[in-house]
């Protein structure tokens, strides 16, 4: 079980850094949705089952929407910033 | 005797029911928040006496703290809840008519709730329902800072949003620490049990939560959204604001710094931090040509003054910084509604354009003088009072430490001095420009009038007779530094 | 260089909080706290765990919590969500006249269908999550989030249709003044707000938890109708 929570933990890890790094928004807002629903899942594990339906239900669905509304109504790609 | 949880049930109904009563008339939303702000001040007010003999413990769901969450109805809470609702309920007639755009309904339910968060950080008695109201105080005060919807108000919101939330986020952070370590919400729980614990982590939740306030209360280095956030806002909003919503902030900085954590060691940091802040946000307002600009860096200069006096520790200065968080909400605040005219009138922020209003304009100005003078300290306003108290506290000290940073300290008060010397100046002796538009829509109603006098008359007999507030001062400051007492009051059985 | 520095002082930060939350006990056990408080009063979480069920009868400890014992933050939580509805209402109302009218294709016979055959089940499943929020885990906030996503799914698949604002209107204030009202009767009947006034009935049944069931059916409502409202003002060209 350990094995799969922390499993559960890099692909959290993971999909906050690439959510960190895509340029295009909306694949960000879907990298946080995965972050979500590993959230969600470990919560499940740790036998706390409320908050892991509010994570789910909040975090990776109502949330993913609003960000998309969101995007849909501004711009969908960052501009290129200068790095050093 | 009525229950304090009143104070906030209340309103908080009231701002439930705007959305049904505004479907079924468009009149009567924008009576609501002064029917709520005259509620809750007279309850206050009736409250006081009781809350001056023993501070009013209520329990919520029938459980005894720290089962459950509870108020504390200490003199300082209802003090600072009647200042608030003062405030409220003047600048909530004064919104009666300024507030003429957008969506008004939606204008009266954030700005009551604003008050409720207000009300609750200064009268609960458990630390995550502090955190939850100043969230409620914080979100609303984003959206109403963003109220207007244009370029300049949705930027200065999101600053501030994102500022805020980020301090938010400390605070949480913060909270968590603390109830892993103890075990508890009840900030007496924690004060009773706080020399039981290792003083590394205590350290850092502390320095979690002060930078998390904080960022709220506007302290140097964590103050870059309020210049923009309390002039992008509407003229009633930034009176709360200035006059109401930083004060908590630094309400629950002293409440955990000296309640919860007695932590005596942090203060000389808060004193030199709290001076900082105060030439900062003087230094700046010097500069500024726009009113409103100006205004909210003279905001950011007096909470440092606060600050520091609440650093003192003794009973006196913290009965200074409370009479300063008086006088000072009560001058900003007619402050920034008398400007809100002016700026109707002339149609312009800058300094310049208001010149030789003192003619256009008799009673704002005349009104305006009175906060610009208080605020200064100039006797026989209130400000002078609240000044004199803390110079009296800081020489009653005797440290030189303390004598040493008054005194440049008072340096921001002179700089203080000239600006607004120099905005009174041009009110009455300069010419008025000459392409001055004469806008009859700037006219002032009544509503507006009655609000910004009363606050001025306020100033003014408050300044001469500071008895009125002077009693509550004494118990408000033992509220703050007796732990003991708080901690028996709330636990005892 | 810069992107190095500032890594090394998050991994410092990173280490200093994982150093503090690592020695917190979490209210797992009370050893930490060496108060002169007696052993009842040391852990309440655990308190809540072995006397929630007798004192409120409800038999999910997690719903006497949140609607009982800190209920009073409930309602500021709920608050805070009506003022991120009203808040962005607020905002959007003014930006409203800008917006251009959606250029959106209408969904296909399929997803149309799928959608509306599926918006009564979703509803169905929060009413569940909301009415037996006492009995299971889950509760107000979680039924109204799963309820408000029933919407969701009818303003992306079923589009022109969605909800009507007054509507979203009337069930957000009454469903909070209810919850104010119970809450208010309490301190009418027993001195104390919030109180848990009603007969409790026995655990693990429909009608057991005396107010909890009640409160939850309001947060529910109101949680429903706040996130719907959000999705109604954010999605506002479609309509």
């Amino acid at each position: 079980m350990i094995v799969f929570q922390t499993f559960l933990v890099l692909v959290m890890i993971v999909a906050a850094l690439a959510a960190a790094r895509f340029g295009d928004l909306l694949d960000a807002v879907i990298a946080c949705a995965l972050v979500s629903l590993m959230a969600s899942i470990i919560f499940y594990f740790l036998q706390a089952p409320d908050v892991a339906m509010a994570e789910a239900s909040i975090g990776a669905g109502l949330t993913t929407a609003i960000f998309i509304f969101a995007i849909n109504r501004s711009i969908r790609y960052e501009e290129n910033e200068k790095t050093d | 005797m009525v229950s304090p949880i009143l104070l906030i049930a209340v309103p908080l109904g009231l701002a439930f029911a705007i959305p049904v009563l505004g479907l079924a008339s468009k009149r009567v939303p924008r009576y609501v928040p002064v029917i709520a702000m005259l509620f809750n001040l007279v309850v206050s007010v009736s409250l006081l006496p009781h809350a001056l003999k023993a501070p009013i413990v209520v329990r919520t769901a029938g459980w005894a703290p720290p089962y459950s969450i509870h108020l504390v109805a200490g003199p300082l809470g209802v003090l600072l809840s009647s200042l608030i609702a003062l405030i409220g309920l003047l600048v909530a007639v004064y919104g009666i008519d300024y507030i003429r755009e957008g969506a008004k309904v939606k204008y009266q339910i954030l700005y009551i709730l604003m008050l409720v968060g207000a009300t609750g950080v200064v009268l609960t008695g458990d630390i995550f329902n502090l955190f939850v109201f100043f969230e409620v105080l914080c979100i609303s005060s984003y959206a109403l800072v963003a109220y207007r919807g244009d370029s300049t108000g949705v930027e200065a919101g999101a600053k501030y949003l994102i500022q805020g939330a980020i301090g938010s986020g400390l605070v949480l952070i913060g909270i968590g620490l603390v109830y892993g370590t103890f075990g508890t919400l009840t900030m007496a729980d924690i004060a009773a049990n706080v020399s039981s614990v290792g003083s590394f982590r205590l350290f850092v939740s502390l320095a979690f939560l002060i930078t998390g306030f904080g960022v709220e209360a506007a302290i140097f280095p964590l103050n870059g959204w309020l210049p923009d956030a309390h002039s992008s806002a509407p003229s009633s909003i930034s009176a709360i604001l200035s006059g109401i919503a930083i004060k908590a902030g630094l309400y629950a900085i002293a409440r955990v710094v000296y309640t919860v954590y007695g932590a005596s060691s942090i203060l000389p940091f808060l004193a030199v931090l709290g001076i900082v802040t105060l030439l900062i946000g003087e230094m700046c307002a010097f500069g500024q040509e726009d009113i409103k600009r100006l205004l909210a860096f003279s905001s950011i200069g007096q909470m440092g003054l606060i600050l520091f006096a609440l650093a003192l520790a003794s009973a006196t200065g913290i009965s200074g910084a409370v009479f300063l968080i008086v006088s000072h909400g009560l001058a900003k605040a007619l402050l920034f509604l008398a400007s809100g005219y002016m700026i109707y009138r002339t149609g312009s922020r800058d300094i310049s354009s208001l010149n030789g209003i003192g003619k256009r304009m008799p009673i704002m100005s005349l009104c305006f003088t009175v906060g610009a003078f208080s605020l200064i300290g100039l006797p026989p306003f209130v400000g002078f009072a609240s000044k004199f108290t803390i110079v009296r506290a800081v020489l009653g000290t005797g440290s030189t430490f303390f004598i040493t940073l008054l005194a440049i300290g008072l340096i921001g008060t002179v700089i203080e001095g000239a600006y607004f010397l120099r905005i009174v100046q041009g009110f009455y002796f300069k010419p008025a420009p000459e392409d001055s538009p004469e806008q009859t829509e700037g006219k002032v109603p009544f509503s507006a009038l009655v609000p910004v006098g009363l606050l001025a008359v306020l100033i003014l007999t408050i300044g001469l007779f500071p008895g009125i507030v002077g009693r509550v001062l004494g118990p408000a400051a033992d509220d703050l530094l007796d732990r003991t007492a708080y901690v028996q009051h709330v636990m005892g059985d | 260089m810069r992107r190095l520095i500032s890594l090394l002082l998050l991994l410092i930060v990173a280490l200093g909080i994982f150093l503090c939350f690592s020695g917190a006990s979490f209210g797992a056990e009370g050893a930490s706290r060496a108060g002169k408080l007696t052993e009842d009063k040391v852990n309440f979480g655990r308190r809540y765990a072995s006397r929630g069920l007798e004192e409120n009868k409800a038999g999910n400890i997690v719903a006497s919590v949140v609607v009982n014992y800190r209920g009073f933050d409930t309602l500021g939580e709920v608050t805070v969500l009506f003022i991120a509805a009203v808040g962005l209402a607020a905002i959007l109302h003014a930006r409203r006249e800008e917006a251009t009218p959606s250029k959106a294709e209408p969904a296909s016979l399929i997803v149309f269908t799928g959608c509306r055959f599926l918006f009564p089940l979703i509803l169905l499943l929060g009413a569940y999550i909301f009415i037996h929020g006492h009995l299971t885990p889950g509760g107000g906030f979680q039924g109204g989030a799963v309820v408000a996503s029933g919407f969701l799914l009818i303003y992306l698949g079923c589009r022109g249709r969605g909800l009507r604002s007054a509507g979203v209107a009337v069930a957000e204030s009454l469903s909070g003044l209810a919850f104010l009202a119970v809450a208010l009767v309490g301190l009418a009947v027993g001195g104390s707000f919030l109180l848990n006034f009603l007969p409790k009935g026995s655990a693990f049944a429909l009608f057991s938890g005396g107010v909890i069931p009640l409160i939850y059916v309001a947060i529910g409502f109101k949680v429903g109708s706040e996130l719907g409202g959000i999705i109604d003002n954010l999605s506002g060209e479609a309509r």
